[in-house]
């Protein structure tokens, strides 16, 4: 289908292709992409615009921890504000609106304003705006501001619906660490809920070639089939957003694009976190330009969507712990040049960066 | 202090804005000073200023156990009112409204008071009779008001419930032109910098852990930096009113609860004012960057704890999405708790605190930040002439000992 799909690899159905648009244009992608790996798959770098100064910007991250690919996004005439590309699962006939930018992402005319941005230094609407009255000016600032558009139209079916429930365990997060834990939880005999807000168990796991001994995927069929069996609970597509008074754990379970998500009052006597980790973006000047990505993204659109994000990458971390996840980037077909943040001049290295992004497709970054 | 412009702004951009300046000083205390206030919220920066510009006392530290505004100032929804029942509230807050509509241009920062209007609903016939009820006393005070029908209202704002199976049909509502939203975080910096250029001392990150009494009189606190003395203090400490009372050795009749608040992720403007549902206990604005900002009634139980429980969050969030059933496709961005003040009658307590030297300025509960400047100049007047301005007469503690109490929990109905 594209150079970015890697053969084999991914808990897609190549089976099924799903017809898509983002931004007027046509696309194609799999079961089981999400709209940001199927726009990565296609090549597409440009897929918003930052919210002040219209500056271009590309998908970062894997799920829910990307800063960038917010979307307005329309299926069965039911438009959502504000969509997260990385988490929203692609559905045939999805129409999708990149955000605060006009016609498109790819060209904005509001990107205009960049031109200007010494003008728009950090809190620079405190300094000005003030004569003859801050009414004249609120009004197109307000305008300006803002993610998606919501449309009015009031869907009657929208409604949340709700469950109350109980367990001596919940254990937030199904990787391996979650994984392990609420099966010795529920061997012991607790009541055990195991909660994960992808599609499936499994977290990083994807990224591994074998688990002991296993294909990830049979592994973790493996430990849930025995968990479930022991009596324990499995979530998925649920997140716990809040551990309020006497241990009550709110849970929101997505139902799917359009659908309101039920929400769980779940109480419980022990917590288990096993929420594992996400990269955090390294400074440098340049470091929001399309093609920067962390390496955990990198890593999980190629487990979990067989998408490889470039062919030729440096990939910049300040630990060795980015030597295995480029060898598996690099395993896939990547041609990796791997610096040492320790070493190299940030200084230097972001005004390279365009520079960098000429002759490589990508920058993945890993920062303790 | 380098006045801001539009005008600067471009200079600046054009020298590569090298010439910024932090907006306020960050001294180390001096051991005495004529004037301490406790607390570097919206109402003790205030206070500093006005101790400094209306009474020509600069030699003012302002000491905050935090960050500035890190209190209920940088926590609230920013509604900004005056529609009040009673006579003195209505003086107190209109008062108050008219320092805001000129306050940009005093401090030389934008603090976006946006007079976008604020809109309570009305459900029934009844409740149209209230409405009606303050909007008379509102008129007999020289506050403005409307009266509006559903019709009108549906005019401010489209998105309400206006559908025939509405819970709680709209029948119409009371509108105050002149209310409207404030920018907090601006209040408390714009405040800061502006008290700072008069020579005022701007003090985070000391803590009041006692107070220094001489004879009977208070002549300074122990802090977390050392002792510090002054002639006269003052204390704005909003949720901690009564915890500081404590360590003065008087006792305040206040409750303090969590009050908590919501915003949305930013979404294009689709509320132009700020509206009030009673029925439901819930009220919401847009900010200008696009967040929806809602909240509701207070927490259930006295709290010091500056988090929130669910059931009210359940309560405002479902009474946001009975009055905007469009936006219930909307996400919720981020939430969170302060500590309010709470007295018998929800009205403020301005004036002596009953130990000798030390003025109290507190009790403003879930409604203080439209009160930010007249509270500030108020306690100045008090801190610097000893006596009350005319204003804050009838606030002062001993309405608890008269029973002239000013109620006007009965006429709100709900904190914003
Ligand atoms: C969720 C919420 C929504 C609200 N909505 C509105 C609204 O829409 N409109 C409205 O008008 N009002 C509203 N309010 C009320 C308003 O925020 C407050 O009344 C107002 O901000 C009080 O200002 P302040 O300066 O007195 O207190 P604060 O801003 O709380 O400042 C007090 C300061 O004192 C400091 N302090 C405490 N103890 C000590 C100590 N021992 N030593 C040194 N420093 C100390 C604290 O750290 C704090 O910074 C709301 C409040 C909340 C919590």
């Amino acid at each position: 289908m594209s150079s970015h799909r890697i053969e084999q690899k991914g808990r897609i159905d190549r089976s099924q292709v799903l017809t898509f648009r983002f931004d007027g244009q046509r696309y194609t992608g799999f079961e089981g992409d999400t709209l940001a790996s199927a726009l990565l798959a296609n090549g597409v770098r440009v897929v918003a615009r930052s919210f002040k100064y219209h500056r271009p910007r590309g998908v970062c991250n894997a799920w829910f921890d990307e800063p960038n690919a917010i979307f307005n996004v329309t299926l069965r005439a039911r438009e959502l504000p504000n969509c997260l590309a990385t988490t929203t699962y692609l559905e045939e006939g999805m129409e999708a609106r990149s955000v605060n930018a006009w016609p498109s992402a790819q060209n904005d005319l509001k990107a205009v304003l960049d031109f200007a941005h010494p003008m728009w230094s950090a809190g620079f609407y405190y300094k000005t705006f003030m004569w003859p009255n801050w009414h004249l000016f609120e009004p197109m600032i307000r305008r300006l501001a803002g993610l998606g558009k919501v449309s009015p139209d009031h869907y009657d079916d929208y409604v949340s619906n709700q469950r109350f429930a109980h367990c001596d365990t919940l254990v937030v997060g199904g990787g391996a660490a979650g994984i392990a834990a609420a099966c010795a939880a529920a061997d012991a005999g607790d009541d055990v809920v195991l909660v994960d807000d992808h599609r499936e168990l499994g977290g990083g796991l994807f990224q591994q070639s074998e688990v002991e001994g296993h294909t990830p995927e049979d592994w973790i069929a493996g430990q849930r089939a025995a968990f479930e069996a022991a009596g324990g609970r499995v979530l998925v597509q649920t997140t716990a957003f809040g551990v309020f008074d006497h241990k009550m754990v709110g849970l929101v379970q997505n139902a799917g694009f359009g659908r309101a998500p039920r929400l769980w009052r779940m109480r419980t006597t022990r917590i288990i976190l096993a929420t594992g980790a996400v990269d955090r973006l390294m400074t440098f000047a340049n470091n929001d330009r399309p093609g920067v990505l962390s390496l955990l993204g990198a890593n999980e659109f190629l487990a979990r969507y067989g998408v490889l994000v470039g062919r030729e990458a440096v990939v910049l971390s300040n630990n060795s712990a980015g030597n295995q996840a480029a060898a598996v980037l690099a395993a896939a077909g990547m041609s990796i040049e791997r610096v040492d943040a320790r070493d190299a001049n940030l200084k230097v290295l972001g005004s390279t960066v365009e520079n960098a992004l000429r002759l490589f497709d990508v920058l993945c970054f890993r920062y303790y | 202090m380098k006045r801001y412009s539009a005008f600067r702004l471009i200079r600046e951009a054009a020298t590569g804005n090298q010439g910024w300046v932090p907006a306020w000083r960050t001294p180390t205390p001096k051991s005495h000073y004529d004037a301490i206030v406790i607390g570097g919220g919206g109402h003790g920066l205030a206070t500093a200023f006005y101790l400094a510009k209306n009474h020509a006392i600069s030699d003012v530290a302002v000491i905050e156990k935090g960050w500035l505004g890190g209190g209920n100032t940088g926590r609230n929804t920013t509604a900004i009112r005056s529609n009040y029942f009673y006579p003195e509230s209505a003086a107190l807050y209109d008062f108050s409204v008219k320092l805001y509509e000129g306050l940009s241009k005093t401090l030389n920062y934008n603090v976006m008071f946006s007079q976008r209007g604020m809109l309570m609903l009305t459900h029934s016939e009844p409740d149209m009779e209230m409405a009606t009820r303050q909007f008379n006393a509102m008129r007999i005070n020289g506050i403005d008001a409307e009266l509006l029908t559903a019709k009108q209202v549906q005019k401010i704002e489209p998105m309400l419930n206006f559908r025939s199976d509405a819970r709680h049909p709209i029948h119409g509502g009371v509108l105050q032109p002149r209310g409207g939203t404030g920018r907090h975080d601006a209040v408390a910096w714009g405040y800061a910098r502006a008290a700072s250029a008069l020579g005022v001392d701007i003090i985070q990150n000391c803590e009041v852990q006692s107070f220094i009494t001489e004879a009977g009189r208070c002549v300074g606190v122990e802090t977390s930096l050392g002792p510090i003395r002054a002639n006269v203090l003052g204390a704005s400490v909003a949720g901690h009113s009564s915890v500081l009372a404590e360590l003065a050795g008087f006792e305040l009749p206040i409750i303090s609860y969590t009050l908590q608040a919501f915003v949305s992720e930013p979404i294009k403007p689709v509320l132009n004012s700020v509206v009030l549902a009673p029925a439901f206990g819930t009220y919401a604005s847009q900010s200008d960057k696009g967040g929806l900002v809602c909240g509701g009634g207070l927490d259930r139980v006295p709290s010091y704890a500056q988090r929130g429980n669910f059931p009210v969050q359940e309560t405002v969030l479902s009474g946001l999405s009975e009055m905007f059933p469009a936006l219930n496709k909307v996400k919720l961005l981020r939430h969170w708790g302060g500590i309010v003040d709470v007295t018998p009658d929800s009205s403020p307590i301005i004036g002596p605190s009953g130990v000798d030297g030390l003025f109290i300025n507190c009790g403003w509960g879930t409604g203080g930040f439209k009160a930010i400047p007249a509270g500030g100049y108020l306690q100045a007047h008090l801190m610097a002439t000893g006596s009350h301005h005319e204003l804050s007469k009838p606030f002062d503690l001993s309405r608890f000992v008269s029973g002239h109490l000013i109620d006007e929990a009965a006429s709100s109905g709900i904190p914003h």
